[in-house]
């Protein structure tokens, strides 16, 4: 690293050109490797994820509100292109690490590119956790409404009060009571409740309107019916007094058990309770957030604005039909929104994403503190790694070789690159003119990986189908011969270049 | 002399065809196994490079060698491979004094040289008073793989000396009976044709108009307009209400007068005249003109020394107050007759006007000297703008000619600016 102090202000981040490169080799590696395994739409999306990713965690780590809350949203975006490219999976694990690696090797490279992923870790585990708490909800809730969860308590709910109803007309009665009690309680609340969510409004002019105090005891004579009610023969009095009332008795027992007049308060009473509600509501998120939200509650928006946007799609009837005919028979995706809807299925996905996501940052962390990992290590080696298991996993999946190849090639070229282009503007600043002297770099880079590509090509394709015919314990002692080989030859050459320093 | 690094960047492929042949192996996987073969060949790669250990002419250039302060100045730097190989990436960095700014573009540099091929990249500094020595440019080359890097420095003395010269100070005519460079409206001594006028008895011969007595057998005299030297003190504004600033990261209003009163003093001093100091505020600090190195150091040391507040006050029901009279009365004591005073002060309010119309009243020629610390960057320092030019105006029309300088601009380019005004 060259020291120098200058008077102006250097932007030492890494150089432009070089990092795009690296995003470039990374992506069209991954792409080969995606379409050459049989996956092209999910190597689609899973590098448009990865991509997304990596905006999306440059933007919360802005300082302003706005870009938070645009990253935020971006990451929900990254993760349903991720949940997407895993949901189309047909086939094995191995393929869902293939598209996983193909979305990681995208992030981190293209995060690597546009700043330094350390500055970044923070704000993106904030995004994550309020983001994963929001689509928790989400998730809740519209599993709460594909399971008819609300309907079905209110029917139940409706049922068992007009079973109550028919038992005895002083359950009628009670309910009455209770009814205009809270009616009259609601009432004023509602109205002061309105008058402090009316900026111009004064919640003294309300005041009459309703009841404010109820005296205790017509609580306890509330309660005394209550207790009368739930004991066998409790509401016996009161049926003989309606009994001896006659006609009248008679009328007053079908009013008090009618369904329609009990619906028709409860329906007055629901419309009152939404007010305070509201205003209950309001009043706790200015004692917690004050009058402006914190920087921070941006990072939950992504979430929030997924949470309701698939709670509202999944709620069209018939929507979960259309995505398992648009999804096939035969996929993952039709048997998940078949087994627990469209809604809770897409947001579960994304919460799941979400923590991996987590985890992976936890190890991103703990990569760069292993011993043997350099200091000055960028991000593009993370890149660059999440390439290699993707080379590898697409070498199980049954890639092609040459696809295989030229991806370990892109990732070393990764790698390099980045690392590169990390240095260079650590020296040179992103002011000077740098473009030319990385072209060359970066062209030899590339030429030494075709060439790689290339032998290791000729050699599977003339040597491989010699190499049958030879007894496995001779290959494995000849490969640990290679392998012991490869070590002392490094270790030499090691050695021998200790004493070319200095000149 | 180079310093050569090498590092085991490509070792990383080893890393690679060590991990990908043994899961190979592992997972009976050949294609895994055989893309070792790429990891190999970049370790080869990393080995086949060779450092490279180059050696390179630097030469700098600057477009003006002596510009004035606030000038911007080009700086054209030529870097040579004088080696016979190729050296696919050099990076410079040219060494920047440290107290001059870069205003455009960038004395950081890359770039691929053939052998004896050169690169030339140039960039403004902005040039600041005082002698600058640029310090030597530092080189990093690397091969092409990037695995060795030589480091050297090569020396390219070049100096950037900028003037603090304030040109010629307009000064008020006021002056006293002594030879020095302030032109008068008096004929004598001089150097500049004044008049012409009958002939005395007493006149010296060498002043004789004798084409003029060829042409009509008249005899004439000539007349040189007199320059003498001046009774001078300067009186800088260090009120509290001065301390303001343009910007957060520039100097305040005080900072600025009593920067351009050291200069104004020691220009002054060098034309022959006798320059005293005052400082107008919460300070009694005091010195009456003289002549001299030494006179010179103490007025420097008083500029330097803190301007915290000892003048006298007065008391009104425990509050500390300043009573605006007490520091013209305490100012005119002190100015002795026949001195002009040179008012250095932002004119933060109206008492600037109405001090230096009381002095000018008293006798004392005032030319005033204002620090433009306002700007046009938002409207409430547009509005202070507009404030600033009402009570410069105020100044003017109490008779006192104004030098507004703004900190961008030297000096004396305030100053000829100020004397074309005024010459019109």
């Amino acid at each position: 690293m060259v020291e120098v102090t200058d008077a102006y202000t250097f932007d030492g981040s890494r150089t432009a050109f070089g990092s795009k490169t690296a995003v470039v080799i990374a992506a069209v590696a991954a792409t080969l490797l995606g379409v050459s395994a049989g996956y092209a739409l999910q190597t689609l999306l899973g590098v448009v994820g990865g991509v997304a990713f990596g905006y999306a965690a440059r933007d919360v780590a802005q300082e302003e509100l706005r870009a938070r809350i645009r990253g935020s949203s971006l990451l929900m975006v990254a993760s349903v292109f991720v949940v997407a490219a895993l949901a189309l999976e047909k086939a094995n694990a191995v393929d869902a690490v293939l598209v996983g690696a193909i979305a990681a090797t995208m992030g981190v490279t293209t995060l690597a590119a546009l700043m330094d992923p350390d500055e970044a870790v923070r704000p993106v585990f904030s995004a994550l956790s309020r983001s994963f708490l929001a689509t928790i909800a989400g998730t809740l809730l519209a599993g709460a409404l594909y399971a008819n969860l609300f309907s079905n308590l209110a029917l139940g709910s409706w049922t068992l009060f007009a079973l109550v109803l028919a038992s005895t007309p002083m359950a009628g009665f009670v309910a009455l009571q209770f009814e205009f009690v809270l009616i009259g309680l609601l009432a004023g609340r509602a109205g002061r409740a309105a008058a402090t969510l009316e900026p111009s409004g004064n919640p003294e002019d309300v005041d009459v309107v309703g009841v404010r105090d109820v005296p205790a005891g017509l609580w306890v004579l509330l309660g005394i019916q209550v207790v009368l009610l739930a004991f066998p023969g409790g509401s016996g009095p009161f049926e003989y007094l309606l009994a001896v009332a006659g006609p009248a008795g008679a009328i007053a027992a079908a009013v008090l058990s009618n369904l329609y007049v009990h619906a028709a308060l409860l329906v007055v009473l629901a419309v009152l309770v939404v007010l305070p509600v509201v205003a209950a509501v309001r009043r706790s998120a200015v004692a917690v957030f004050g009058n402006r939200a914190p920087k921070t509650l941006a990072f939950a928006t992504g979430g929030v604005a997924l949470s309701v946007v698939v709670v509202l799609v999944s709620s069209i009837p018939g929507f979960d039909g259309f995505v398992t005919w648009l999804a096939g028979s035969d996929s993952a995706v039709t048997a998940v929104v078949d087994l627990y809807g469209f809604g809770p299925g897409v947001l579960g996905g994304v919460s799941g994403v979400l923590v991996v996501m987590g985890i992976g940052l936890f190890f991103y962390m703990a990569a760069f503190a292993l011993p043997f990992v350099p200091e000055h290590a960028s991000g593009f080696v993370f890149g660059a790694a999440m390439l290699f298991v993707a080379a590898v996993a697409g070498a199980f999946a049954g890639a092609p070789a040459p696809a295989v190849f030229v991806t370990m090639a892109a990732a070393i070229a990764v790698w390099d690159v980045g690392e590169y282009a990390v240095e260079f503007g650590a020296e040179v600043g992103r002011a000077a003119s740098t473009r030319s002297v990385e072209a060359v770099h970066v062209i030899a880079t590339v030429a030494v990986g075709l060439a790689a590509v290339l032998v290791a090509s000729l050699a599977t394709h003339f040597f491989v189908p010699l190499m049958t015919a030879v007894p496995q314990d001779r290959a494995m002692t000849a490969l640990a011969l290679l392998t012991v080989a490869l070590v002392g030859f490094a270790y030499l050459a090691d050695t021998g270049s200790d004493g070319a320093d200095g000149s | 002399m180079n310093e050569v690094i090498l590092n085991d960047r490509w070792q990383v492929g080893l890393l690679v065809a060590l991990v990908a042949g043994a899961l190979g192996i592992v997972g009976n996987n050949t294609v895994l196994f055989m893309a070792a073969v790429v990891g190999l060949t970049y370790a080869a790669y990393g080995f086949a490079t060779s450092p490279n250990d180059p050696s390179f002419a630097v030469s700098r250039t600057l477009s003006d060698d002596t510009p004035t302060a606030g000038q911007d100045v080009e700086v054209t730097v030529t870097v040579r491979n004088a080696s016979h190989s190729l050296v696919p990436d050099v990076r410079v960095v040219d060494g920047v004094p440290d107290r001059i700014g870069v205003v455009e573009g960038s004395p950081r540099h890359a770039a691929t040289l053939q052998a004896g091929e050169s690169t030339t990249y140039s960039y403004v500094v902005r040039a600041r008073r005082g002698r600058h020595e640029f310090d030597d440019a530092t080189l990093v080359a690397r091969n092409v793989s990037g695995d060795a890097e030589a480091r050297s420095t090569a020396a390219a003395e070049t100096t950037l000396s900028v003037s603090a010269d304030v040109g010629n100070v307009p000064l008020a005519q006021q002056t006293i009976p002594q030879t020095g460079m302030v032109p008068t409206d008096v004929g004598g001594e001089g150097v500049e044709f004044y008049q012409s006028r009958d002939y005395h008895h007493s006149d010296p011969m060498n002043r004789v108009d004798w084409k003029r007595y060829a042409r009509t057998r008249e005899l004439t005299t000539v007349e040189f307009r007199e320059e003498r030297a001046a009774n001078v003190v300067v009186v800088v504004d260090v009120r509290d209400e001065c301390r303001v600033a343009r910007r957060e990261d520039e100097p305040d209003a005080v900072t600025l007068s009593k920067f351009a009163a050291a200069r104004l003093v020691s220009h002054l001093l060098d034309e022959g005249n006798q320059v005293g100091l005052a400082f107008y505020g919460y300070d009694s600090e005091y010195v009456p003109p003289g002549v001299g190195d030494g006179h010179a150091v103490r007025i420097r040391n008083a500029l330097d020394a803190s301007t915290e507040s000892s003048f006298p006050v007065v008391t009104d029901g425990g509050f500390r107050t300043y009573d605006d009279d007490r520091r013209v009365d305490w100012l005119r004591r002190r100015l002795p007759d026949g001195a002009q005073v040179m008012f250095v002060s932002a004119v933060p309010d109206d008492e600037p006007a109405e001090t230096a119309r009381r002095l000018q009243a008293s006798g004392h020629q005032v030319r005033m000297l204002a620090p433009d610390v306002t700007s046009t960057e938002t409207p409430g320092s547009t509005v202070d703008r507009i404030q600033w030019l009402e009570r410069i105006g105020k100044v003017r029309e109490a008779g006192v000619k104004v030098v507004a300088w703004s900190p961008d601009e030297p000096l004396r380019s305030a100053f000829d600016r100020a004397r074309r005004r005024w010459s019109k």
